[in-house]
């Protein structure tokens, strides 16, 4: 998911909104208050994301150097998470609910005290581990106001339209047809037709539908 | 002003229909793609095409998936394409790439050869694939123009659907037709000031 190097695949956005004339003054510091901080074990939190430098995911120091290259703004989106493996996870449980029911003498254990068993034995296991980390890059062309997220996943697009909003305080519009055909600028009468289209079908009424493709 | 998930959401069958016509300009003109303020390029459909038709879908894997049979079968069966892998050529430089017709997007994108030459520096790196993207984007968009100007006219429903049909049925398309129907249509464009 590099903008650096390999075959790329992305999802391109729109930029809205006003962009401020000295745009490293007045967002490098909202960028470094969203860069991404490391998950804490004894956290309920399972997953966290934030800014990276596009080079380095563990480079979160992040400063004008890192993040403005000529009209280009280039950001990591990190994402940590916590991935515990469930046979693993089940075995630490099992043996845990053991423990505690022996210790406190009884045969099964209520529905709250295994939730809070399970939330103690997942923070006891992350301590042994290291959350997956990955980074996916962010490409701002500030002069043409297009935006690459190398990622096609609805839901990490998601997370990098809120993050750029918060960072950069506009909006990130995905591309569409439907986007893509209003930045064309439709005159009066092409937005006719585009509100009226239906979509094309070449399907004659006497077209054999059991064909082989 | 709609609602921004209104607007992103609507007529997404265009994407697909905008990949169709890809296709057919490129049988009909031999490869040859004259997108307008932009350089020409040859541009083809290779190794696989995706048609879809509500939850009917037909994936033809081939060198040429834009020329074989089965692919205008799917059309006649009311089926469009979705995903194709494209190959373009412009200006000396080849680009390859997966196009999903709903969002428009580019997948699995092959830049042109010369980056290989490139240094370790990031930011030249960045500079020299982002210049390539964008050009390569640039035709696309003057592509999409080129389309959308004809897609919303009458000359879509009046000539260039009958001309499709005919490509799906393997019938004669009459280039002359759809070309001045194609010029009368870019023609009447709003000039951009």
């Amino acid at each position: 998911m590099s903008a650096l190097r390999g075959s790329l695949t992305y999802s391109r956005f729109f930029v809205t909104g006003d962009v401020p004339g000295d745009l490293a003054g007045a967002t490098m510091k909202r960028i470094r208050a969203s860069a991404a901080q490391p998950l804490v074990a004894e956290e309920d939190q399972n997953e966290r994301h934030g800014w990276c430098s596009i080079e380095d995911v563990m480079d979160t120091d992040l400063d004008h150097e890192k993040v403005f290259f000529n009209e280009y703004v280039c950001l990591g989106l990190r994402i940590d998470k916590w991935v515990l493996p469930k046979p693993l996870l089940n075995a630490h449980l099992r043996d845990a609910e053991e423990a505690v029911l022996k210790q406190k003498g009884v045969e099964r254990l209520g529905k709250k005290a295994k939730a809070d068993l399970k939330l103690f034995v997942i923070k006891r296991l992350r301590k042994q581990l290291l959350p997956s980390t990955k980074s996916i890059d962010f490409v701002w062309n500030v002069q043409s106001g297009v935006a690459r997220f190398f990622s096609q996943s609805e839901k990490i697009q998601l997370l990098v339209q809120e993050l750029f909003e918060k960072s950069f305080s506009l909006q990130l519009v995905p591309e569409s047809p439907g986007t893509a055909a209003e930045r064309r600028g439709l005159d009066a009468k092409a937005q006719k037709f585009w509100e009226a289209a239906e979509p094309t079908s070449l399907m004659r009424a006497d077209d054999d539908d059991g064909g082989d493709a | 002003m709609k609602d921004l998930l209104e607007r992103i959401e609507q007529n997404r069958f265009v994407g697909r229909e905008f990949l169709l016509w890809l296709w057919f300009e490129s049988q009909l003109f031999e490869t040859n793609l004259a997108p307008s303020g932009k350089s020409s390029c040859a541009l083809w459909l290779e190794t696989r095409l995706t048609l879809t038709f509500e939850r009917e879908e037909s994936v033809l894997k081939s060198s040429a998936p834009g020329s074989a049979p089965e692919a205008r079968e799917a059309l006649r069966q009311g089926k469009l394409p979705r995903e194709a892998r494209i190959r373009m050529t412009t200006e000396e430089r080849e680009y390859a790439w997966t196009f999903k017709a709903d969002t428009l997007g580019l997948a699995a994108l092959a830049l042109p050869a010369e980056l290989t030459k490139k240094d370790d520096d990031a930011h030249e790196v960045l500079y020299e694939r982002m210049r390539l993207v964008e050009a390569l984007e640039a035709t696309l968009e003057a592509l999409w123009s080129d389309f959308l100007a004809l897609r919303l006219e009458e000359a879509w429903e009046a000539t260039v659907v009958p001309e499709l049909d005919k490509f799906a049925h393997e019938e004669d398309v009459d280039e002359a037709a759809y070309t001045k129907a194609k010029q009368r249509a870019l023609a009447k464009r709003p000039k951009k000031t």
